[in-house]
């Protein structure tokens, strides 16, 4: 039963990949692994290879100085983080919110069954984000440093260790986060102001923890000073000490972790076993849910629609977290460039003192990265499920409903990138009027870009039959082309402003202005092309769901 | 008000509605008769516009569904047999997202909702989300919307399914006002006594195929509407 169960949850969880559901038939088997690995492309990717790096840089020098138990430390604290990062936002609805909650528990099955298949699924997510950082850890150990038997089993062992950790630390999150909202009235607002609460302390630790190794990566003397911190760490804080030593193979170590996970794991089974019941009852029930006032007064259609979009944004925090996180990262990236912009400004123009302008471009490239951060797009198609009939019994064309869609994007995320450029803008001044026009542009014409790009993907990669909004939200294929794409595009345009920099003419560098105008030009064009097909081909597509 | 040509509808191989004509005029509450899976409700959103058809034409007040869909719709108000809602919005929002959607001024949008509601007593629901309905509930909720706009063609799927016997009794009241005010119900039904109670008309449909249709005396003759259907689905099948 269990076996069946978690295969529905993994279906759930990855049916766009190999189910097209507008076409209600399954995808060629090319056309699946095509899917799965771009999706593998983008964790393992983009995590990895910069996990991958420090790695590279730190294997061999800890090793030398007998401190292999301080780089298992380092990479397995990031994968923790970053693990539990990853999945923290979707394990309360995954575990509590499912639509089939009810439907699996008037089953003869035992709800044991149940826990654990959800339990299954959620750790499949976790350690998908945990290993993308430890992994390449644990090999480029393996590679760079000599042959050992020992550490090959610790660092294997380690792996399994550290997932089980983001599992146990995800599932209390979002057990706590269940208890909470029992009580609250409005959940999705008090859940996204929990999770970012968390996630500004994850930024906070991860700067910190960055700044600290760079200042460590920096020294000439690493090895060394990594193994003076070592010993000050073995005789403050021996449990992490023993905690690194998993992954080396210490045999004392391996065996005091797997005892204490074990425990852990059993007591967190025994909490949930007991609340499970109870806890995804009152989770679909309404105490405490807010009352509306009465009838509206008249509006337009636009603006109903528009409306009924805010209103699905807002009664979701895993939509509003994983879909408008760049709304607030913008406003914040704007506010930083007020108080620290001609600072960073003036660092930039350090390391390209040849090349004016470089410090626009680079701005941008990052401006552009928070701004494919909000894909509200993206999932808003699928999001119709089974309520796909009231769209389409109504007098509404296609073309309506998804511009709706594609405006919540654009109100989400034109008021903090036009600020956050405008605040880039007074920290690189003095910049010339065609420049400082470009730098707008290029920002600017991104959120046209990855909104359309969102909604097509959107109505390409529709599916509408989820029993779990994560799965369209989180997993979606619309949401990850979205995400691996826009963010593409933030790496190309400082990439290859880069490149064009290190290869070019040293006396000639690219014109700043130039360049953001043709990524502006781009931009715009292929926003036209979207918004041409959206019009014709995306609205008779949506209309024939 | 209805006119439906030569309706056929498949998926994949399988003919779900095949050669299908019926009409039914204004002022007629027309019944929709068959066993699961005979092709009630493909018929029934090919006619909201919901589903695409393979050939045939349907009007609705003499505009195609196929090349007016927006006009018919304007018509057409349309209950599912299972209404999943927005389930984020509260009844009142969904009401007046409707009401929005038809251009319903606030106050006979006001009016309407609260004779509505009050018919079906879920006035003091309206202010909680859609979530926290009972399946009778967001029937009830699905059957105001459905009249708010004072619809010309009112297309129901099963609509008894899930009302109390008082909610029951009033959306047939409700269906028999709306016909005397010169509008058309289409509905599907699995309770032959409702059909016979209700309906001005009837049609039996089984695998996709009209197999009768008329006047409930038509259909009828002296036997009981169950006999008749009970009688055609031994004899095809």
């Amino acid at each position: 039963m269990l076996k069946l169960l978690f295969k529905k949850q993994l279906a759930e969880l990855f049916r766009g990949y190999y189910y097209d559901t507008r076409k209600n038939a399954p995808r060629s088997k090319a056309k699946t692994v095509l899917l799965f690995a771009l999706y593998f492309l983008l964790i393992f990717g983009v995590l990895g290879s910069y996990i991958g790096y420090m790695a590279y840089t730190l294997a061999e020098p800890f090793a030398e100085n007998n401190v292999g138990w301080l780089y298992f430390c380092l990479f397995g604290l990031i994968a923790i983080v970053l693990g539990t990062f990853g999945s923290a936002f979707s394990t309360y609805s995954s575990l509590y919110l499912a639509k089939d909650n009810e439907l699996l528990l008037s089953l003869p099955i035992k709800p044991g069954c149940i826990i654990a298949s959800r339990l299954l699924g959620v750790y499949v997510i976790g350690t998908l984000y945990a290993s993308a950082a430890l992994l390449p850890a644990a090999i480029i150990y393996i590679v760079k440093t000599p042959f050992r038997l020992q550490v090959l089993l610790g660092s294997l062992i380690f792996v399994v260790m550290i997932t089980l950790v983001v599992f146990m630390l995800s599932v209390l999150l979002g057990w706590a986060v269940a208890r909470i909202s029992r009580k609250i009235r409005n959940k999705a607002f008090v859940t996204v102001i929990a999770s970012l609460a968390f996630v500004a302390v994850y930024y906070i630790l991860y700067f910190k923890a960055q700044n600290a190794l760079v200042g460590l990566l920096s020294n000439q003397e690493l090895g060394t000073q990594a193994a003076e911190f070592g010993q000050k760490l073995k005789g403050t804080a021996y449990a992490v000490y023993l905690f690194g030593c998993v992954g080396v193979g210490d045999i004392k170590a391996v065996a005091v972790f797997a005892a204490a996970v074990c425990v852990l794991l059993y007591l967190i089974w025994r909490l949930l076993s007991r609340t499970f019941l109870s806890m995804a009852a009152s989770a679909s029930g309404v105490s405490g849910a807010r009352r509306a006032r009465g009838v509206s007064a008249q509006g337009s259609v636009r603006r109903a629609l528009l409306k009924k979009e805010f209103a699905r944004f807002a009664s979701s925090a895993n939509y509003m977290l994983n879909s408008g996180m760049g709304t607030l990262m913008l406003t914040a990236g704007g506010v930083a460039l007020l108080i620290k912009g001609k600072s960073v400004a003036a660092a930039i123009a350090d390391v390209f003192s040849f090349a004016p302008g470089a410090d626009a471009v680079l701005l941008c490239a990052a401006s552009v990265l928070l701004t494919s951060m909000n894909m509200s797009c993206a999932p808003s198609v699928s999001l119709e499920g089974k309520s796909i009939w009231i769209p389409r019994s109504l007098p509404l064309t296609g073309r309506q409903v998804l511009t709706a869609k594609l405006q919540m994007q654009l109100i989400l995320t034109l008021p903090p990138a036009v600020f956050a450029a405008a605040c880039a803008l007074i920290a690189l001044s003095p910049l010339g009027i065609f420049e400082a026009a470009a730098y707008f542009g290029a920002c600017v014409s991104a959120v046209f870009l990855f909104a359309l790009m969102g909604l097509v993907f959107g109505i390409k990669r529709v599916n509408l039959s989820w029993t779990n909004e994560v799965a369209v939200i989180k997993q979606g294929p619309a949401v990850t082309f979205t995400t691996l794409l826009s963010m593409l595009e933030g790496l190309v345009i400082a990439g290859l402003y880069i490149v064009s920099l290190l290869t070019g003419v040293p006396e000639q560098p690219v014109n700043a202005g130039v360049y953001l105008s043709g990524v502006c030009i781009i931009n715009l064009a292929l926003s036209f092309a979207l918004y041409a097909w959206i019009n014709k081909k995306g609205a008779a597509m949506f209309d024939e769901l | 008000m209805l006119k439906i040509h030569h309706l056929t509808k498949s998926y994949g191989a399988v003919k779900a509605v095949d050669d299908l004509s019926l009409e039914i005029a204004p002022g007629e509450i027309y019944g929709f008769i068959g066993h699961n899976g005979a092709g009630k409700t493909t018929t029934l959103k090919a006619v909201t516009g919901i589903l695409t058809f393979d050939s045939g034409e349907i009007e609705v007040a003499g505009h195609s569904i196929k090349s007016e869909p927006f006009e018919c719709k304007k018509r057409i108000a349309y209950i599912p047999d299972n209404p999943d809602m927005y389930e984020f919005m509260t009844g009142h929002k969904y009401l007046s997202f409707i009401a929005d959607v038809f251009g319903i001024d606030t106050d006979t949008r006001k009016k309407r909702i609260g004779e509505y509601a009050g018919k079906l007593e879920l006035t003091g629901a309206l202010s909680n989300p859609i979530a926290s309905y009972s399946h009778g509930m967001k029937q009830k909720l699905a059957i105001i919307s459905a009249f708010l706009h004072e619809p010309s063609l009112i297309v129901m799927d099963e609509p008894f399914v899930g009302l109390d016997p008082i909610a029951s009794h009033t959306l047939k009241q409700m269906m028999r006002e709306k016909c005397e005010q010169g509008g058309a119900i289409f509905f599907s039904t699995h309770v032959l006594e409702v059909a016979e109670k209700l309906c001005d008309r009837i049609a039996i449909i089984r695998k996709g195929k009209l197999i009768k249709s008329g006047t409930m005396d038509e259909v009828r003759g002296d036997d009981t509407l169950e006999e008749v259907f009970l009688e055609l689905e031994e004899k095809d099948a």
